[in-house]
């Protein structure tokens, strides 16, 4: 496939069925975003750390279609098992991240920050890292959004798991991704609801139910015995 | 952040303080006349209709008929609204499962549903299932529900016409004159006289519209009525499928712990209605419907002391003290009228959008009264009717079926 076709092949795979991918992460997205509440220019911020997650994943999956060919896909076993642990990291977050929003609760301090007498700078760096890890929450939820197969990914992978190189492979999952970015772009915008602030807790309520529900799904993919086709 | 919960039972209000809401004999006599001929008509219909009904039928719906049209002279008469609603509601929820799994086992010969029953789409439709739908329905045409669309028992198209209906005529107040399930936690959030739990904190009031929006947002990414199959508490006392792996063990497992959390132990220590306040997705739906809708209800602040008794009083968490300052009830008020029986100082009213405020507190009442009373009796009518059949049965034969 050339570099050319791979990109076009990608993108229109990407615009056409967006809708179904935003439909898909809708469940995600929704309760992450009201939850924040920010600002536009915020959401815009967490809307790109969300791509940027999801990118990785995507990217991820590029490098394991082309390893994999459709391994991953056609052995029932192993593909409900790595779909299962998706899940599974995809619900944990949501939990963790519903939970710190509706609780209100800051994350201690570590027991080696709190004792850290010694360098300033270290021990603030270590407390902000940690007291601000939740933040990286927007990320890890795109990764895992990426990596969590919905249709119009079984297309793209099926489509990637074909490429000769792992440039190629690449290429069209960044394409595709682009593709299907573009429905994100009003996103951000339901930072306009920020000063609902009923619409926070609704939003933290709803990522803690979604978690659960991915938390279910996961845990069903991995321990009940898949039949193989 | 938190509510108490009414740290004193029943109305204690004197019967005096509703003079102004009740009527004397002969205008209740009058106001209820017409009520009288419109349920006549709704639970007898013409005389066609008549020449087929049994004598044990005809007795049964005479009595229900009459029974009804009694609680509403009693309302209008005393001026109390909610006592009388509250009597009526409880009795509809406990008809509907009386007559509704004795219906399926005639109808199907079983009450739990199979592949066949939801390939054959021959699953009751119910309004909880409305908001689910919506978003599917819109984008892909679909109805994401096995039931039927126009035939059959509790079709689509009839329940979302009934629905639409009352939405319109009542907003929330559905949830307290209409919805045949709230009768159930209703009735066991009046099983305590005092609450064992005194506090809820209100951060839980949100929790209905989270519901709502994941159930939205699930049902529209998987094509699958979600609440139906995962978080129905009323699967326990309906129909639920059969168990036959896994999966539906775990959702029968859910559906029982959510009816004995949300309708039954939680409603006896808190004595709210927790379900419809704090879960139920059609509740939160219907919560927009009362921005449509033309009755509400209004505080005078003139004759208001601020005793918080009507915050403490209402089942749905629909006052607040800040709401109460401002004059009316949260969007999530569902017209139940405790409220303005509660009041000591009759400052709770309610009252018609467009209108003088507090300018006829009694008209506004009865225009409300009429078509609330109206949807009660259509809807739980039959219901009274059917559940009266069935216990007679009982009794006679020893079987409800």
């Amino acid at each position: 496939m050339h570099g050319i076709e791979t990109l076009t092949q990608g993108l229109l795979l990407g615009l056409s069925s967006g809708i179904t991918c935003l439909a898909t992460c809708a469940p995600v997205i929704v309760p992450l975003f009201l939850g924040s509440a920010s600002s536009t220019r915020g959401n815009a911020r967490l809307l790109l750390e969300f791509l940027g997650g999801r990118l990785g994943g995507y990217l991820l999956f590029a490098l394991a279609a082309w390893i994999t060919g459709r391994l991953v896909l056609g052995s029932g076993a192993l593909g409900a098992r790595a779909t299962g642990m998706v899940a599974l990291g995809l619900g944990a977050l949501m939990l963790a991240y519903g939970i710190l929003k509706v609780s209100g609760i800051q994350l201690p301090l570590p027991a080696a920050a709190q004792s850290h007498s010694g360098c300033a700078v270290s021990s603030l760096r270590t407390r902000t890292w940690f007291r601000e890890c939740p933040r990286l929450i927007p990320a890890g939820l795109g990764l895992f959004s990426g990596l969590n197969i919905c249709p119009p990914f079984v297309v793209a992978l099926a489509q990637g798991a074909v490429n000769h190189s792992l440039a190629g492979s690449l290429l069209f999952f960044a394409c595709f991704f682009a593709g299907t970015s573009v429905f994100f772009i009003p996103v951000p915008f339901i930072g306009s609801f920020r000063r609902q602030k009923a619409l926070v807790y609704v939003g933290s309520f709803s990522a803690i139910l979604v978690g659960l529900c991915y938390l279910y799904s996961g845990l069903m993919q991995c321990l009940l015995p898949v039949t193989e086709p | 952040m938190t509510t108490k919960v009414q740290p004193q039972l029943a109305l204690q209000t004197p019967a005096s303080n509703r003079a102004p809401l009740a009527f004397g004999w002969i205008s209740s006599v009058l106001i209820a006349f017409p009520m009288l001929q419109l349920t006549g008509l709704l639970l007898l219909g013409g005389p066609e209709a008549l020449k087929s009904f049994t004598r044990l039928r005809l007795d049964a719906t005479l009595t229900v008929w009459l029974g009804l049209n009694g609680v509403f002279l009693a309302m209008l008469r005393s001026g109390r609204t909610n006592a009388y609603r509250r009597v009526l509601f409880v009795l509809i929820a406990l008809s509907f499962v009386l007559t509704f799994i004795p219906n399926l086992l005639e109808t199907r010969d079983h009450v739990a549903f199979t592949a066949g029953d939801m390939a054959d789409c021959r699953i009751p439709f119910c309004h909880m299932v409305i908001p689910m739908v919506l978003i599917p329905a819109a984008f892909t045409k679909t109805i994401i529900f096995p039931g039927s669309l126009l035939t059959g028992f509790a079709s689509i198209g009839s329940m979302v016409v009934l629905w639409l209906a009352g939405s319109l005529t009542l907003g929330r107040g559905w949830c307290s004159w209409v919805c045949f399930f709230g009768g159930m936690d209703e009735g066991c959030s009046h099983l305590l006289n005092r609450p064992v739990i005194k506090t809820v904190d209100r951060r839980w009031t949100y929790l209905p519209l989270a519901v709502l929006l994941m159930i939205m947002l699930v049902s529209a990414a998987t094509l699958s009525p979600t609440y139906c199959e995962w978080l129905c508490p009323f699967k326990s006392v309906t129909e639920f499928e059969s168990v036959t792996s896994t999966r539906v063990f775990i959702q029968t497992v859910l559906f029982a712990s959510l009816f004995i959390g949300l309708v039954v132990v939680l409603p006896i220590v808190t004595r709210k209605r927790v379900q419809c306040a704090l879960f139920c997705l059609m509740g939160a739906f219907q919560g927009w419907t009362n921005m449509l809708n033309i009755h509400e209800i209004r505080m005078n602040r003139d004759a208001c002391t601020d005793c918080g008794r009507c915050v403490t009083q209402c089942p749905t968490f629909s006052l607040t003290s800040e709401s109460v300052a401002a004059g009316g009830a949260l969007t999530s008020c569902t017209k139940c009228g405790h409220c303005v029986d509660a009041c000591p100082r009759n400052a709770v009213s309610f009252h018609v959008k467009g209108t003088k405020l507090f300018a006829s507190p009694r008209l506004a009442r009865v225009l409300f009264l009429y078509p609330a009373f109206l949807f009660l009796a259509a809807i739980g009518g039959g219901m009274m009717v059917g559940a009266l059949l069935r216990i007679i049965r009982l009794v006679t034969t020893g079987s409800l079926i």
